[in-house]
């Protein structure tokens, strides 16, 4: 037995099942969902030893699988990351009958969980950026659904996240020349510009951001928001993997400074969209991109002053974005069908007839935006005052981009709550819905009011991030 | 081992099928090109690598290469080009190219220095690839054409991570995503068809 073979290649192999079973779309989710929840749960409890004793058997276990001569290491320290990727599959496979996405989405989406995971197992760790392409390949079927032509979202994905890939392994290889202390000046100015590039084409940073708006104006929101959740976790593990193999690079001031300025361009420009974009599924696209830069800048705190606070905040904040996204995606998928677009025009006055769903946008975009007693608030907050200790001027960017987000909350719940429907679809919010709505509602406003609950459970998974703390 | 005297005309050749398939609105013409192009990524990737491991990349390419022609067979011709192209907008094609080419002239001279590991040549043939493979992206925004700016850039790269990186691992990988392209252009291209027909 070996641990590849459980969270690579078993999920790989049931993402071909399923593939196969697509018609039957509510079996297909059951079986992803059980499936996701199983393997989240395996790496909860699979205890790490050369063994597995099952009953009278003892089962030869090893966390290595061995391909071409290259590791696959799926260790202790990667258990946080599976939780993670499949925990999310699972709740977004769970309720994905309700958000009715393409055919495509469940099978091919297990099949992106397979190929992140063994993105971050791979060894070397730079082949990485390799395998996230090809979730990138796998993930294109169900954002651009069949019986549709290619939209120019989908193309500018496809495009950037390809083009993202050569920048890294090349800057990667020229980073292994210089493993332990930065050699030549020009050859480190280039390997490191080509980094960031790289790193700014795969995580969407300004002025490659377009795609994500694009995409999510096109695709259903329901596996969108699925991508924009995974695909930036998958790429901070990968690129903090650069920070803890060339400890120098850590080391430099200029890498902290970088990682802040980049995080706060993409907070500012996001929020400035945001405040005046018109399409709904645009805004989340922007929230995206907006929590994507804290982070960012959350990486950067942690690597420039060494304190732990920052890197509980980079992985806790990845709680809130999951929850939001999944409550705005699910929320914006009930919408489809029962309104032509999802722009303001023609959601005006839908929250007399769709109340659950109407709270539930409104109740993500804030929590996205950062507003008091939601679950973005306490994390954005430590965010803030980190940055505004060792630059004040900077900080207030932040705050300005965060009230581009709360604006776009605003208008649309004015748009919401004024006028009357023009559809004439009168389709009540299915039950099953409603509940997974509230649930999503009563966890967003429960991370906001007991921050320190959550993040406890939390600080105890990390031990995969310890590279990005205190940096020891 | 592929002879030397054949690098050159590797890197010339090169260049010909790249501004090809910048230029030309003809999808028989641009996979001939592609295909053609693989032979010279073969040839240059070879004097790294060993021919029967580079020859990965000869298969990979014309597989691609055939997945695409088979989606492209049956779908009409304004779904894959939207028409041809007047003589302004080919002379424009046809200039960009040669500028991108003496780009990737100067560049590749710089590249030999920040990457000892490899030739002039590999130098002059990756750089040629990646630079009309950028300069094809930025042209066009039709799947089955992005999907030929992307390969071709990717064929570049290939030359010159092959000088640096010998794994059978990324070769395999590397593959996979050259397949994994032409899978996507022939799932993009029959896509808006697939529900009727099914």
């Amino acid at each position: 037995m070996n641990s590849a073979f459980i969270w690579i290649l078993f999920p790989g192999l049931i993402a071909i099942i399923l593939l196969l079973l697509q018609n039957r779309e509510y079996l297909v989710a059951i079986l992803a969902t059980v499936t996701a929840l199983l393997l989240a749960g395996l790496a909860v409890w699979l205890p790490l030893q050369e063994q597995i004793v099952l009953w009278r058997w003892a089962i030869p276990f090893s966390d290595t699988f061995l391909i071409f001569g290259r590791r696959v290491v799926l260790s202790a320290a990667d258990r946080p990351s599976l939780i993670i990727i499949y925990l999310t599959a699972a709740l977004w496979f769970g309720a994905a009958p309700l958000a009715r996405p393409n055919k495509l989405f469940v099978p091919l989406g297990l099949g992106v969980a397979a190929f992140l995971t063994a993105a971050i197992a791979i060894e070397p760790f730079l082949f990485a950026a390799v395998l996230i392409e090809v979730a990138v390949l796998a993930s294109i079927p169900f954002l651009s659904p069949p019986g549709a032509r290619a939209g120019r979202g989908v193309v500018r994905y496809l495009t950037f996240q390809t083009i993202g890939m050569p920048f890294i392994l090349i800057s990667g290889f020229m980073f292994t020349g210089f493993e332990v202390g930065p050699g030549n000046a020009e050859i480190v100015a280039i390997a490191t510009a080509l980094l960031v590039i790289g790193f700014a084409l795969l995580l969407a940073v300004f002025p490659f951001h377009t795609w994500i708006p694009m995409l999510a104006e096109e695709s259903h929101p329901y596996s969108t928001a699925f991508i924009l959740l995974l695909l930036p976790v998958a790429v901070s593990i990968f690129g903090l993997g650069f920070l803890d193999r060339f400890v120098w690079l850590k080391d430099s001031p200029n890498t902290a400074l970088l990682l802040q300025i980049v995080g706060v361009v993409m907070v500012l420009t996001a929020g400035i969209w945001a405040a005046v974009e018109k399409h709904l599924a645009r805004i989340m696209g922007f929230a995206v991109i907006l929590d994507v830069g804290f982070s960012l800048i959350a990486v950067g705190l942690a690597v420039g002053t060494d304190n732990e606070f920052f890197r509980v905040l980079f992985i806790t904040g990845l709680l809130p974005r999951g929850l939001s996204l999944g409550v705005l995606a699910l929320a914006l998928s009930g919408l489809i069908g029962n309104v032509d677009k999802l722009n303001m025009e023609n959601i005006r006055g839908i929250g007399k007839k769709y109340p659950f769903i109407s709270t539930s946008i409104l109740l993500a975009l804030f929590c996205l935006a950062g507003v008091p007693l939601l679950a973005g608030f306490p994390l954005k907050l430590g965010v803030i005052e980190g940055l505004s200790e060792i630059a004040p001027q900077i900080s207030i960017w932040i705050i300005i981009g965060s009230l581009g987000l709360f604006i776009a909350g605003i208008r649309t719940m004015i748009v919401i709550v004024s006028g009357e429907v023009e559809s004439d679809n009168d389709t009540p919010e299915p039950l099953i819905l409603k509940i997974f709505l509230a649930i999503g509602w009563v966890l967003l406003v429960l991370l906001g009011i007991l921050p320190n609950f959550f993040i406890q459970m939390i600080i105890n998974l990390p031990a995969a991030f310890t590279q990005i703390g205190p940096l020891s | 081992m592929i002879p030397d005297f054949l690098i050159l005309p590797a890197v010339i050749l090169a260049f010909i099928t790249a501004t090809s398939l910048l230029v030309s609105w003809n999808w028989r013409l641009s996979i001939f090109s592609l295909a053609i192009q693989y032979v010279c990524v073969v040839v240059l990737v070879s004097s790294s690598w060993p021919l029967e491991t580079a020859a990965v990349k000869l298969v990979a390419g014309w597989m691609a290469c055939a997945v695409m022609a088979l989606a492209l067979r049956n779908q009409p011709d304004d779904l894959i080009v939207g028409g041809g192209r007047s003589i302004s907008d080919i002379v424009f094609r046809l200039i960009a190219a040669v500028m991108a080419g003496l780009f990737a002239f100067t560049g590749g001279t710089r590249l030999v220095l920040w990457l000892p590991e490899i030739s002039v040549e590999q130098a002059y043939g990756s750089m040629i690839l990646i630079a009309l493979g950028l300069l094809h992206l930025g042209l066009t925004n039709h799947p089955f054409r992005v999907v030929l700016g992307l390969l071709t850039l990717l064929s570049g790269f290939e030359i010159l991570y092959a000088a640096v990186e010998s794994s059978i691992l990324i070769a395999g990988l590397l593959a996979i995503v050259t397949l994994g392209l032409a899978i996507i252009c022939a799932y993009l291209l029959t896509a808006p068809t697939l529900e009727e027909a099914s």
